[in-house]
Order: structure tokens, then sequence, then C-alpha cells
């Protein structure tokens, strides 16, 4: 998968299961802030990663990625 | 559906409501207690957190007509087990966070969330505290949903049947530290879950997201946030000083009672941060205050000879008394603080002294003074017993006295540099009226 099509396949992802516009998902938004992650939020996120991409996050890995250009980045790297 | 509250939990309440109202406390506030939806009434307490356990305790005794449950985080049940077993009867449950034990105990929380909606189904009042971690300072942190999960949950269970409460409430401090300050308890109007089931059953992130905003606006309404975090510490010194005094009584409030000096502290942040100060000013006059070990109360009331001679009699005067009360006080806020002082996180203080005062020392050192000195003193001993929570009161004055002179000291000492202050300090606080008045 290329990082275009992995990007707009988690931007869609991410926006449906949070309930929020795509437009939100800026890439250089904040994560914790814009998806008001907490604790189970994140496990939410984490599930939603591998099912989108195959790629396995610990929480502790995601919690000190702050926007979702990094995020992506990180995914991108370990897929 | 109303629960029976058994005698031993009623006892171990007035204890402790007898200890820190009395002792720990000089002031105790809780307002608005009407607002708190009837027993029975499905309910979900959220509150900012400020000062680790001292904030649960401050809520228990507000509420008398029911058992409360508490989340608290999951480290709390850890520290010896006759204490687990003490806060379990409480009604105190684990709350297990990524932050605090790792991403593998997460999964537990499920057990937690089970009985909370059993609890909620059943009318009962669980407090949590959606920050997670207390703060360390007068702000709002980031609001986790998961009581909001809890409580759409729940009423999901219920076939939307029962109409589930949040409860917004507000815990504030004169002061973080040390003992006999001020606290109060306040509570907003309940907001009801009801209105938000249908956008629930299909946006529950949206509902979450809707009732959250709306529960965070009613506590930022109640309690002091301090938005501009950059310069915190200039605005709370502006706060505690006689500036912030005297902003109260412009406003017609009273500085020494708590609600009021509240009001006015936030009206005081809210010009501060629409109107803007010269932060870099405050910063160097509260900097250089405390490098010379000065305080501001000095500046209003300035130290002399004739003031620091009758500190010095009064200390003398009372000093047997005070060799006296150094038994409890010794075990009771000495040890303890000094510890306490060496934590990483210094906002445990409270959580670490108060209830090892409560429940333990100070019933072990009743049954110590009374069997010890019951041999020579018959049952004058149990007066000394019963005495010891007030000698404690009066050691920590005392010291306060000592501290109070050695700072006075240090002023004359400060001569020349300690005037100049004063008079930069006048015109700075001149300079910041016209601004916020």
């Amino acid at each position: 998968m290329e990082k275009e099509e992995m990007i707009e396949k988690l931007r869609a992802a991410i926006a449906e299961e949070f309930e929020l516009e795509e437009k939100d998902i800026a890439p250089e938004a904040p994560i914790k802030e814009t998806l008001d992650l907490d604790s189970l939020s994140l496990v939410d996120l984490i599930a939603l990663i591998e099912a989108q991409t195959g790629v396995k996050l610990k929480g502790v890995e995601v919690t000190h990625i702050l926007t979702f250009e990094a995020l992506y980045d990180f995914v991108y790297e370990r897929m | 559906m109303k629960e029976k509250i058994s005698l031993p939990y009623k006892m171990v309440k007035a204890y402790f409501r007898l200890m820190i109202n009395g002792l720990y406390y000089r002031r105790y506030y809780s307002l608005d207690v009407d607002n708190i939806p009837a027993d029975g009434t499905p309910m979900l307490m959220v509150s900012d957190h400020q000062n680790c356990l001292n904030d649960a305790l401050g809520v228990l005794l507000a509420v008398n007509d029911r058992k409360m449950r508490f989340i608290a985080r999951a480290d709390a049940f850890t520290i010896t087990p006759p204490f687990t077993k003490f806060i379990l009867w409480v009604g105190l449950r684990p709350a297990f966070r990524m932050m605090h034990q790792g991403e593998e105990q997460l999964s537990r929380n499920q057990e937690t969330f089970r009985l909370t909606e059993i609890d909620l189904l059943d009318g009962h009042s669980i407090l949590l505290y959606p920050e997670a971690g207390h703060q360390t300072g007068h702000w709002l942190g980031f609001f986790s949903q998961g009581y909001l999960r809890m409580g759409f949950e729940a009423a999901e269970h219920a076939n939307f049947e029962k109409e589930i409460f949040i409860l917004p409430s507000c815990n504030h401090y004169s002061k973080y530290h040390g003992i006999r300050n001020d606290m109060l308890v306040r509570f907003g109007k309940p907001v009801s879950l009801k209105p938000y089931y249908e956008l629930y059953k299909t946006h529950p992130r949206t509902a979450w997201r809707q009732v959250n905003e709306e529960i965070k606006a009613r506590i930022r309404e109640m309690m002091l946030d301090v938005k501009d975090r950059a310069h915190y510490d200039e605005i709370d010194y502006l706060r505690e000083s006689a500036f912030g005094q005297d902003f109260a009584r412009s406003l017609g409030k009273d500085p020494g009672v708590l609600p009021e000096k509240l009001e006015a502290d936030k009206e005081l942040v809210a010009r501060i941060e629409t109107r803007g100060i010269p932060f870099e000013e405050v910063r160097e006059l509260r900097e250089t205050m405390q490098s010379l070990g000065l305080e501001d109360r000095q500046f209003e009331k300035q130290p002399n000879l004739a003031l620091i001679f009758g500190e010095v009699l009064l200390l003398l005067l009372t000093l047997p008394l005070a060799v006296v009360a150094i038994w409890p006080s010794l075990l009771c806020w000495y040890i303890p603080l000094h510890f306490s002082h060496k934590m990483e996180d210094n906002m445990f203080e409270g959580t670490f002294v108060l209830p090892i005062d409560v429940l333990l020392i100070l019933p072990l050192s009743f049954l110590i003074t009374v069997l010890v000195e019951w041999h020579w003193l018959g049952a004058w001993s149990l007066l000394h017993g019963f005495a010891l929570p007030l000698l404690c009161i009066f050691e920590w004055y005392w010291t306060r006295l000592a501290l109070r002179l050695r700072a006075d000291f240090r002023y004359l000492k400060a001569g020349k540099r300690a005037q100049a202050l004063k008079e930069l300090r006048q015109k700075l606080f001149t300079k910041l009226k016209n601004i916020l008045q």
C-alpha cells in the first residue's frame, strides 16, 4: 500500500469511528484533543489502525505521537 | 432504590468529619448541596481533581444521605491489604489507567464498569474524576469521556428507560500544602442524559462529546481555571498577595471567606487573561522576594523591633506547651510532612498525611497516651488523650509563628533592599490596578 493510499484509508476510518468530518482530521491537528483520546478511545484507535493496515501499535507508542501526520508516518514505517 | 447505611459506616464517617473539619481544615464549605439529585436517582458525579484523596473526602463529607461510591486510581488498592479492605468497604473501586498501570491492565476496567453500571441502575451515586490524575494547580485538565461510556451503557442496559444524571462538582482549596487551610466543594446543576439517548443510539461519540462539553463548561463556571499556564506562577502570586485581597474587597467580596475569594479570583484571572499585564515585572518581584526569603504580608505591615519582640515573647511564654505538644505532632505533622516533601509529586501531601493521621496516628497516639499515663493520672489521662488533636493544632500554629518570626528577622536584615522592593512592589501594584480595575 502506498503512503497516500494508507493515509486516505486511515483518515476515512478514523472519521467514521470517531464521528468527525474528514476535514477535522488535518495532518497537523493534535490527536488527543481532536479525538478526545482517553485510554479507552486509544484502545479503539489502535484496533482501528490494525484493522486497516495490519500494523499493531502499543498504546504507549501512540501516546507520544502528537499529530495525525506523525501518526501516519509512524504507522507507514511499520508496514 | 434507597440504601440502608450501616452503623459502622456512619460512625467512621462521623469520626472522619470530626477530624477533617475540626482538625485538618480551618474551614470547610459545601455549597449548593440542593443541586444533588435525591437519593435513589442514578447519578455520576464528576469533578475537577485538585488535591488527590482530599477531593473525594470533601465530597464524602458533603453528601450525608447516602453511601457514595468512588472510582479511584488502582494503585491506591496496592498499598496494604488492610487499607485495600477498608477502601473497598468505604465504596472505592479501582480504575486502571494506561499512564499509571500500563496498557495490559486496561481490560481490568471492565469489572469496574460492570459494577458501576449495576450501581447506577440501582439508583446509587458514583463519584469519579475524568481528569484521571490530579492537576498541579488551579486549572481543568483533559477530561476523559469514560464516565459517559458508563452512563450511556447503563442506560442502554436498561433499554433507555432509566434517566441517568451527571452532576458536575468542583473542589477548591485556599492552599494545597500544609494543614489548617480552607476547602470548598460546590455542586452544579445536574445534566440528564435522557435528551441525548436518541443521538447516542446512532452517534455515541457525538453524544459523549456534547455532554462532556456541557459538563466541562459547568465545572469551569464554578472553579478557578487559569488558562494562561505560562504565567501561572505570576497570576498565583498576585491572587494570593495583598493585591488579590484588595481586588476582592473592591468587588465587595471578603478575601477571608473562601467562596467569596474564589469568585473574586475568577474575576481577577479573567481580567488578567483578557487585558494582559506586565508579567515580567511581576515575575521579577516574586523571584526577588523569594530569593530574600520575604513574604508579601511584610510589605503591608512592616516588621519592626517591637513586633519581633512581641513574637519572641509569645513564643517563649508558650514554649512549655509547645514542648508538650510535640507528642503527637511529631508523628502527625512533622514526620509525614518531611517525607511527603521528598515525594516526586508533592500534591500527594494531603493524601499521605490525612489518612495516616486520621486512621492510624491519632487513634494510636490516644491509646499510647492513655495506657502510659493511666498509672499516674488515672482518668485524667483520658483528658490528655482527647486533647491530642487540639495540641496538634496548637503546635502547628506555634511553628507557623516561629517561621513568621524567622521571616521578620530576614526582613530587618534585608534593610534597604527590602525598602527598595517595597517601593517597586507598590509601583507595580498601582500600575496593575490601573489595568485591571
